[in-house]
């Protein structure tokens, strides 16, 4: 019996709900100090002096680092190299690092970090990217402050715009979202007497915190150890700010020769690490009056932030995503990364297509009204089917569910286009997808090890470089172990992943975990199996063919032996029960200079409706109910897909609504605490449906596709096209406040 | 080294004696003490004052009309009292939707007065029930009116050496409501608030006092929607009258939470809801 | 000074500073590392214990006002490996993804099923809107305590 496509419990719960999930912070090594840094006050400034030997006399004070004690370089290594570990002359965003102070108790640490003196000369700050792109005085990165520039130029936009019967062109904003994860950053930095060092916290991504400790401290990889421990949500935001923290206790840890911790303040945490770019896109979209889609127009500008960062690569995937999951024959995309002096952006589920997918899903829906279509109807006649191409003309040849995530959408609502507004009740659509997997803006990450070991007694472990951080990976994995190995599920455990287990297997990130580290098990699992099999075969003088294995049970005809039995003869015969695994994605391509190329392996795909409420009084939006179907390709584990699907669509439902993050003109973000940043509460969760689609995706283990991420990414504009259907006020900047559909509506 | 003890008196003597010391200042529930003590890093803590144990502090009591109440009752107390509910219904309703469970239970009334937040959820109904405090020292007393408290966001003229030791109220009218609009269902900071306490007699309005919450420095009076609705016989004209007057009685500013003009807009909307309850 | 209170059902005394954080009095003096913290400030709720049976956030009390109370944490719930049925029901309806607000979020069902046995959707998003998750979108978590109360009830009907 397959425990593939089972909801298995998961094997991570019972420690969890016991409060025994080790976390960063629940580990304490003797001898540890704790760390604390001291931060730039100010978005842009020249360090003239910082008064170290105050910070020395503070209580409890047992050494302050600057970039001077930094051994070989310093930099963080993401894309490029631009951002410093430490400041050196300059500093370039509010709450930058500059120093890090170490004292034997983390109050004190902090207490030296605060009151540290620093006297910074303030320079001319860039807040706004409109006004940071080109700016002919202050150049924070090259001479235009650009980042990365993204093209897309498909077929003739200007002729195909000629020929359109209606025409839209809209400016959107959004804003910064937090992740806001429960488990603020934290870190432990454990020096070994051989010169090692051993990194332990919370991280998607352990080859990056150790190749960023590596180049800072001029280690040769075998002397660093990186262990993931228990991480409380990620969504992004651990991916590459980990490295940040690796760095700020290695220096301490590897000078002292003692561990060090190091856990953020919540409104540290807020206001130092990754967000989600904020943006404002121009979206012009043509159609003819047979309803097609002909063209689109799109500049869409993101703010990077102080530092590079991951901003080329988040740029790549909205700019990969800016049309939506249509057909369109004329595209022309200018997608730009700009450098402001705010906090650098990063990855945050949907990395740049949310965003964008606000914009061209909220443009459907005014084309679809301009032409008398209802928004259904309208999105069926250029939607993506097998065999169609997508913008940047991916020809695809298999696993496009999105017309079935619609379909079942519609069938579990009931909704019609005859649907009444009663009560100021309104619904909008929006459908989305998803390239799964780091595609060709991360081909050369797009690799993946493993490693499986059955034990004598039957035990299995195995060791895979991504990373849990809640979505369930671990039971994912062990459910894919178990089938491949023919054991029952309770017989396998994962390791705690670590970078000293396999070779580097790229980054816990876009949605590519199943896929990726799936297949990878699949290949040492099979190498294992086939082990078993010439056991078997001889114990029991059959053919391999004739084998089968399931449940920890053997068969052959009517024969039946323990598993168990066979894997103690291996045991007796000396062969080894375990293998290596390897994957590598198959290729992807996209040309910088026309956009053009297969962008990804593969696309989840989903339909959103969202039914809301207005009050038009207060402007106050209610949503009621959310329908999400997503297609997986093949759901692994269907209670943590639809886990995937409720926690997505509220977090969408946040960025939809109340999660309002901005910055003052002295570029300090205005919102650094739980108070002042809202994220929905139990009582504000809607009714959420979680509905799931299988077009399986045949190179993946079992048709799975990747799809994590895309349960936040259309909720916004399934939010604002219901808002409109309710009281005709559309909302073009999230977030959708109550103050804003109130002025709207006095405007009408 | 800094003084980590802590003072635990079980007598209101032992406390208000605790008080008058030097840099020694009074943690009831601690939701809002406590968290302006986190980033306290430039020096030491004050010493804490702890009143847990002080007994008579924890009291509810009625007399013939009036009610009288600890500092250190808790808004779960609050919302789980009868005499509460039955004669104090705004302060219930204030209570019940401010902060969280785990905040309520160990919030009290006597440091949201404390803490002079003008968005403080107990305020505005301890206006419109024209709440007294007794302020109290260890040699001295005094009686004063919860308005006279107030001197602006996070200023009130508590003494260093003074406790709050009883606020006490007349039972309210046989009207009252406390409305609020915030960002989210819960663990939300109050944008705008309004309370109110309305006699009706020969279908007339008798007695009304309103107050208004986040909306000016402290929290305030809507004096003229009062002077306007004296007397008045409530109906849907009133009503809608009422709530454009009371516009004008607000001095609201855009914050992190809202801005201006909506605050301005939701105080009439909030009225106009009250009121409407009341009417139907 | 000493502060004597009842633990998971045990007296214990001990000696600590009167202003430390009840959160740090537990999780680094006691190494009871199951309450959890994420904010500090009483805004997320992953510190949740139970005092005297109400739920309460620990990053908001100091050790001195534990004197004379009784508090249970996450590590009281279970029965050596025996789950406390809420933990339990946690597991099995998919409540847990990250599990750091869990023990939190546990606490605050606990007290809720013990003074509503049968609690309708509405008061369990209420009693539990103190506690922040950013990964489950809280629906297994509903799922969880209705689960709870209907294992209880029908265990009940069966005596």
């Amino acid at each position: 019996m397959a425990v593939v496509g089972k909801s298995v419990i998961r094997s991570e719960s019972g420690y969890r709900v016991s409060g025994a999930g080790l976390f960063a912070d629940d580990m304490k090594f003797y001898g540890m100090l704790h760390a604390a840094i001291v931060r730039s006050p100010v978005a842009r400034g020249m360090i003239e002096n910082i008064n170290l030997k105050g910070i020395l006399l503070k209580d409890g004070v047992k050494g302050v680092f600057t970039y001077k004690d930094i051994p070989a370089r310093n930099a963080i290594p993401v894309v490029l190299d631009d951002q410093p570990f430490l400041a050196e002359k300059y500093v370039n965003y509010i709450g930058e690092p500059i120093a890090v102070v170490v004292a034997d108790d983390r109050r004190k640490a902090r207490a030296a970090a605060k009151t540290a003196e620093l006297k910074i000369k303030k320079l001319a700050h860039l807040i706004d990217p409109l006004v940071a792109r080109n700016h002919p005085e202050i150049h924070l990165f090259g001479k235009d402050n650009i980042f990365k520039h993204l093209k897309i130029r498909r077929g003739d936009t200007d002729r195909a715009f000629a020929e359109c019967d209606v025409i839209i062109e809209n400016i959107y904003r959004t804003p910064y979202q937090e992740h806001a994860y429960i488990e603020p950053q934290a870190m432990i930095a454990i020096p070994f007497p051989d010169g090692s060092i051993e990194l332990r916290g919370c991280m998607q991504c352990p080859f990056y915190v150790r190749q960023a400790v590596t180049m800072m401290t001029g280690l040769p990889e075998s002397k660093v150890r990186v262990i993931q421990s228990a991480t409380g949500g990620a969504f992004g935001g651990k991916e590459d700010v980990p490295s940040l923290l690796a760095c700020q206790v290695a220096l301490p840890a590897l000078k002292l020769q003692k561990p060090v911790k190091l856990v953020y303040t919540r409104s540290e945490d807020i206001i130092s690490m990754s967000k989600r770019h904020p943006a404002w896109i121009r979206y012009k979209s043509g159609v003819t009056k047979d309803g097609i889609l002909q063209a689109v127009e799109i500049e869409y500008i993101i703010d990077g932030g102080a530092y590079s960062t991951l901003s080329a690569v988040v740029l790549f995937r909205g700019t990969a995503h800016a049309a939506g999951p249509y057909r369109c024959r004329n595209v022309k995309v200018d997608s730009y990364a700009v450098a402001t002096n705010t906090v650098p952006c990063g990855a945050f589920r949907g990395f740049g297509s949310p965003q964008i997918l606000f914009a061209a899903e909220s443009q459907m829906d005014q084309l679809a009204e301009k032409l008398g279509l209802d928004p259904v109807e309208f999105r069926r006649r250029n939607i993506l089917r097998v065999g169609d191409e997508t913008i940047t003309g991916h020809k695809l040849q298999n696993s496009v569910g999105l017309e079935q995530t619609l379909d079942k959408v519609i069938q579990v609502s009931g909704w019609t286009p005859r649907f009444q507004n009663d009560d100021n009740i309104g619904y909008g659509f929006s459908t989305v997808y998803y390239g799964v997997g780091l595609g060709a803006g991360g081909k050369h990450l797009a690799r993946t090890g493993s490693r499986v070991i059955i034990h004598a007694d039957g035990s299995v472990i195995f060791s895979v470089g991504t990373t849990e951080m809640g979505q369930g990976m671990t039971t994912v994995l062990s459910q894919i172990v178990a089938d491949e190995l023919g054991v029952p599920f309770e017989w396998v455990s994962m390791m705690p992943t670590d970078t000293s287990r396999v070779p580097d297997s790229g980054p816990t990130v876009a949605s590519r975990s199943t896929t990726m580290s799936g297949n990878a098990l699949r290949d040492a699992c099979i190498k294992i199996r086939n082990t078993l099999n010439s056991e078997i075969s001889e114990m029991l003088n059959c053919p391999v063919a004739e084998i089968g294995i399931d449940n920890g049970v053997v068969t052959v005809g009517a024969k039946t032996i323990p598993l168990l039995d066979v894997i103690k003869s291996c045991s007796s015969n000396r062969k080894p029960l375990s293998a290596e695994g390897w994957h590598v994605s198959p290729p992807t391509s996209f040309n910088d200079e026309t956009g053009m190329g297969d962008a990804y392996v593969t696309y989840a795909w989903a339909t959103n409706l969202v039914k809301a409420k207005v009050d038009r009084d207060t402007g106050e939006v209610k949503v009621l109910k959310i329908w999400s179907a997503h297609d997986v390709g093949k759901a692994i584990n269907p209670t943590l897909v639809e886990g995937q699907i409720e926690g997505g669509v509220l977090q969408g439902l946040g960025f939809a609504l109340m999660e309002d993050m901005t910055v003052d003109a002295n570029g300090a973000i205005r919102n650094s605490e739980f108070s002042t940043y809202i994220i929905p509460t139990a009582d504000d969760q809607p009714e959420i449906v979680p509905l799931i689609v299988e077009d399986p995706y045949p190179d993946g283990p079992h048709g799975a596709k990747g799809f994590g991420e895309q349960p936040l990414m259309g909720i916004a504009p399934a939010v604002a096209n219901a808002v409109y259907n309710a009281v005709g006020v559309r909302i073009k900047d999230l977030p959708i406040t109550p103050e804003k559909v109130w002025l709207a509506l006095r405007k009408l | 080294m800094t003084d980590t003890e802590t003072i635990n008196p079980s007598t209101l003597k032992d406390a208000l004696t605790a008080i008058g010391k030097k840099d020694v200042i009074a943690i009831a529930g601690g939701t809002d003490l406590l968290v302006r003590l986190h980033d306290l890093y430039d020096r030491p803590w004050p010493k804490l004052l702890v009143l847990d144990r002080v007994q008579p502090l924890h009291k509810i009591a009625a007399g013939k009309d009036e009610i009288k109440i600890g500092p250190l009752v808790t808004f779960s107390e609050i919302i789980k009292s009868p005499l509460l509910c039955k004669h104090a219904p705004q302060l219930v309703q204030a209570a019940s939707v401010a902060g969280s469970v785990q905040i309520r239970n160990r919030a009290t009334i006597g440091g949201n007065i404390a803490n002079g937040s003008p968005a403080g959820d107990l305020i505005p109904p301890l206006y419109v029930l024209g709440a007294k405090l007794e302020l109290s020292s260890l040699k001295s007393k005094r009686t004063i009116s919860v308005e006279e408290f107030f001197k602006g966001p996070g200023s009130t003229v508590i003494k260093p050496n003074e406790l709050i030791t009883s606020i006490s109220f007349k039972k309210s009218w046989p009207y009252g409501f406390f409305l609020r609009l915030a960002t989210r269902q819960a663990l939300a900071i109050s944008k705008v608030s309004v309370a109110a306490n309305i006699s009706i007699s020969r279908n007339k309005i008798d007695k009304i006092r309103i107050a208004l919450g986040a909306v000016a420095p402290t929290v305030i009076r809507a004096v003229r929607t009062e002077e306007f609705l004296l007397g008045k016989q409530l109906d849907e004209a009133i009503i809608l009258e009422a709530a454009e007057i009371i516009k004008s009685d607000a001095r609201p500013i855009d914050d992190i939470r809202s801005l201006a003009v909506y605050r301005k807009e939701m105080i009439g909307v909030l009225l106009k809801r009250g009121l409407q309850q009341i009417l139907g | 000074m000493r502060i004597d209170f009842k633990l998971n059902g045990k007296d214990i005394s001990i000696n600590a500073p009167g202003n430390e954080r009840l959160i740090d009095l537990l999780r680094e003096r006691l190494n009871l590392v199951g309450t959890k913290e994420g904010c500090g400030k009483g805004e997320c709720g992953a510190c949740t214990i139970l005092l005297d049976g109400e739920p309460v956030c620990s990053c908001l009390m100091l050790a001195s006002q534990a004197i004379g109370r009784e508090i249970i944490t996450i590590e009281g719930l279970s029965d050596g490996d025996k789950l406390h049925p809420v933990q339990k029901a946690f597991t099995e309806t998919g409540a847990v993804q990250c599990g750091f607000c869990s023990p939190g979020l546990i606490m605050s069902s606990v007290a809720l099923l013990d003074k509503y046995p049968n609690p309708s959707r509405p008061e369990i998003r209420k009693a539990l809107s103190g506690n922040l998750c950013r990964c489950t979108g809280y629906e297994k978590i509903f799922e969880a305590v209705e689960y709870t109360a209907k294992q209880k009830s029908d265990k009940k009907k069966q005596v």
